[in-house]
């Protein structure tokens, strides 16, 4: 057993580590610290994520048939915990999970149109799934798709649609089917849309962690069929894969590894009420020692997660239980960190005394969207009793 | 990064848990534990030719020429099979040994039936070397007694030292004692005893790292155990018409076990893999005993709840995991003395506890 990155993979994490402290321009991250641009979409933004693109680093983990570099998962796995760490918002569904769908399901024109401009950095796609009435039972959803000649014709409203004000496209979960013949999973389909269609509106709601969600709407939306990604009526299978394959960058530890570090450096150089430095005080030991533990396990964890899809032999279960658990532990450690920090842990940023920029007061407030992000946690829990304990299925 | 165990890891880890499974099922710890002596001879004399209690040191020192992490999968079995039998103590002590005196002294050690017992406390531990004698006294050494030789830690002036004793020396005398897993523990007073020194404060160091991840690799087999009972009963048990295990409230509970244990084994795996590369591996051995204190703690306590009064019934397996876990868990410390150190050790190192 070896737990260890390769020389090889080592090496193209310092590489890229490096690279990424270029990108992370003083401006850029001014301008990503302005209300509502946290998640990116800026012109700054913009202009890295293209930057990113022509020098070959989106895409990593694409075959090269896509214009990938045909890294496997774990370098995938390292380019993600790296651009974590280093603090960009990075359309990862874009790249890591809705591009890979793309190139399977979708048709040739709209693959060849879209794969090129995904790696260049100059797309973003955001999910429309949830409903105000389809959350976790998403096969619940009424969205409706009617075919009419060459196109489809949309109505319905989405929510939660994150980055569709900054998205070209949203992939949307519509049903096609009659839900008499087809009910709940076996009628849904996805359709690629522009945001730029004519009906499609959005408004925005706006996060307690500071960022921007939407509402998405859907007014007679006509898409050409070429849009349907996979085949009417059979999107449940296409969801499923794209659900997987976010796996490697759900409960990544790159910016709670950085913040940690951030953490450690402020209680070497800060002293307490009697004058001791804080990293010398066994209170602050402690929690650090805590954070530590935790964060060690997940990264190990999401480590072997990456290294099981390398080999193919990903369990759900094991998939699941990093879900439900890095949730835990990021509440855990960001709460433990602030608690280092003391109480000007939770002055905001630009507040004179503020400390670490403010960045522990933004995270804790919207840690708690990983509890159902990516699958509610009970659901997790569910498949984790289910396909890792073999437990009767649960009653919901 | 390889995540698997080696082929021949697997069969040592099958072979272990073959012959404890043979030798140490539930009746036969029930009969033993009647005795009132959790000590197991026979048991013993099987593991000793089948090559599985010197597992980590070389051929020519009379160990199987393997690694730690082969070692921590026996100890691993161990805990699965809560099998009465003195196997740490002895792997331990005689690794201290070997790296002390060479392989020749610790193979003459090794021969015969008997068995090494090693402690690494030094809390409540007031044995001291003067003039190269040992005076003081030290408690709960498991199997001491009895034992070919003890190996532990004595202080002379302000430092310490790893010592060795023979337990029916002159001088030396034993009090018994039993454990919370019914383990006999020994309390030791020793009045100007002859002793041999083996080593200064970092091979004690050395030791007690080594010690605290095979506790940590024998509570994963512990608390595996557990689990693997607790799923079985909610499978089977029916309350309302229906498995219990089909209650989200009790499916949820067992999926939080599972993923403490998943943890658990994660954090032990790391731990003895690190040791087999590294003569200092605090951060990741002080990790592993937090998770070993925290999952063994939760998982032992949803197990037995999820058991209802059967969990608490002497005739059913669960028990003896329920006590297992406390042992191991407090063996080294607990949760409070892990991270104690981890602190400590983050704090005179920031930059190798980086993640």
């Amino acid at each position: 057993m070896d737990v260890d990155f390769s020389p090889e993979q080592r090496a193209l994490r310092d590489e890229f580590r490096a690279y990424m402290r270029g990108i992370m321009t003083p401006d850029l991250r001014e301008e990503l610290a302005q209300p509502l641009a946290t998640e990116g979409g800026g012109p700054l933004w913009r202009q890295a994520m293209r930057q990113m693109g022509s020098d070959g680093w989106i895409g990593l983990g694409w075959p090269r048939e896509w214009g990938g570099r045909g890294y496997g998962p774990i370098e995938q796995y390292i380019f993600i915990e790296e651009v974590t760490r280093a603090g960009l918002p990075f359309p990862y569904l874009t790249t890591e999970s809705i591009g890979p769908a793309i190139a399977e399901f979708a048709s040739p024109a709209i693959r060849d149109a879209l794969l090129p401009k995904i790696l260049a950095g100059e797309l973003v796609v955001a999910i429309g799934y949830s409903e105000p009435h389809a959350g976790t039972d998403m096969a619940a959803l009424r969205t409706r798709a009617e075919r009419d000649g060459d196109h489809y014709v949309i109505n319905g409203q989405k929510v939660y649609t994150s980055l569709a004000h900054i998205a070209d496209y949203v992939f949307l979960a519509v049903r096609t089917g009659d839900p008499e013949t087809l009910p709940r999973h076996k009628g849904l389909s996805i359709l690629l849309v522009p945001t730029s269609a004519e009906g499609f509106s959005f408004t925005p709601i706006y996060t307690v962690g500071d960022g921007e969600t939407n509402a998405t709407y859907y007014d007679n939306v006509r898409v050409p069929v070429e849009n349907l990604i996979g085949e009417e009526n059979r999107g449940w299978q296409v969801v499923t894969g794209q659900l997987n394959r976010e796996r490697l960058t759900l409960m990544n530890p790159g910016t709670a590894n950085l913040l940690y570090q951030q953490t450690v450096e402020h209680a070497r150089n800060t002293r307490d009420g009697s004058g001791a430095l804080l990293i010398e005080t066994p209170r602050v030991q402690r929690l650090l020692a805590s954070v530590y533990s935790q964060l060690r396990v997940l990264q190990l964890a999401c480590r072997k997660q990456a290294w099981a899809i390398a080999q193919g032999t990903l369990d759900v279960a094991d998939a699941s239980a990093i879900k439900v658990y890095g949730y835990e532990a990021f509440l855990d450690c960001y709460r433990q960190m602030l608690e280092v920090l003391g109480p000007d842990g939770v002055l905001k940023r630009g507040s004179p005394g503020a400390l670490l920029q403010g960045q522990l007061e933004l995270i804790y407030r919207s840690v708690p969207v990983y509890g159902f992000a990516g699958g509610t946690n009970e659901i997790q829990r569910d498949l984790i009793a289910q396909f890792g304990l073999g437990l009767p299925r649960a009653k919901r | 990064m390889n995540f698997a165990w080696s082929e021949l890891q697997l069969e040592i880890r099958a072979l272990a848990a073959q012959l404890l499974r043979d030798h140490a099922g539930p009746e036969h710890l029930s009969a033993l534990e009647a005795s009132g002596k959790r000590l197991d001879r026979q048991l013993w004399a099987e593991l000793k030719p089948a090559g599985l209690t010197a597992i980590p040191l070389p051929e020519t020192a009379g160990g199987a020429g393997l690694g730690f992490q082969e070692a921590g999968l026996v100890f691993e079995q161990l805990g699965a099979h809560v099998a009465p039998v003195p196997l740490i103590g002895h792997t331990l002590a005689a690794m201290a040994l070997q790296r002390a005196s060479g392989d020749e002294l610790a193979a003459s050690q090794l021969e015969g039936e008997g068995w090494l017992a090693c402690s690494t406390r030094r809390e409540g531990n007031t044995l001291r070397l003067d003039d190269g004698r040992l005076s003081g006294q030290l408690g709960a050494i498991a199997h001491g007694e009895g034992s070919d030789a003890v190996v532990l830690p004595a202080r002379q002036g302000d430092d310490w030292f790893l010592c060795v004793v023979k337990p029916g020396a002159v001088g030396l005398s034993w009090q018994g004692q039993v454990s919370t897993g019914l383990e006999p523990r020994g309390l030791l007073q020793a009045d100007s005893a002859p002793v041999e020194i083996l080593g200064d404060a970092a091979m004690l160091a050395w030791l007690e790292q080594r010690q605290a991840a095979a506790h940590c690799m024998a509570q994963v087999g512990v608390v595996g155990a557990a689990l693997q009972l607790a799923r079985e009963h909610v499978c089977e048990r029916e309350q309302f018409g229906v498995k219990i295990g089909s209650f989200q409230a009790v499916a949820h509970r067992m999926a939080d076990a599972w993923t403490d244990m998943m943890n658990l084994r994660m954090a032990a795996e790391a731990a003895v893999v690190a040791l087999d590369r590294q003569e200092d591996a605090e951060l990741a051995v002080r990790s592993a005993q937090a998770w070993s204190a925290e999952a063994g703690h939760r998982v032992l306590a949803s197990a037995q709840h999820v058991h209802g009064g059967l969990g608490h019934d002497k005739d059913y397996p669960l028990w003896r995991y329920a006590v297992w876990a406390r042992q191991y868990e407090m063996e080294s410390g607990g949760l409070g003395h892990a991270l104690e150190q981890l602190g400590r050790c983050i704090a005179r190192d920031p930059e190798a506890a980086l993640l």
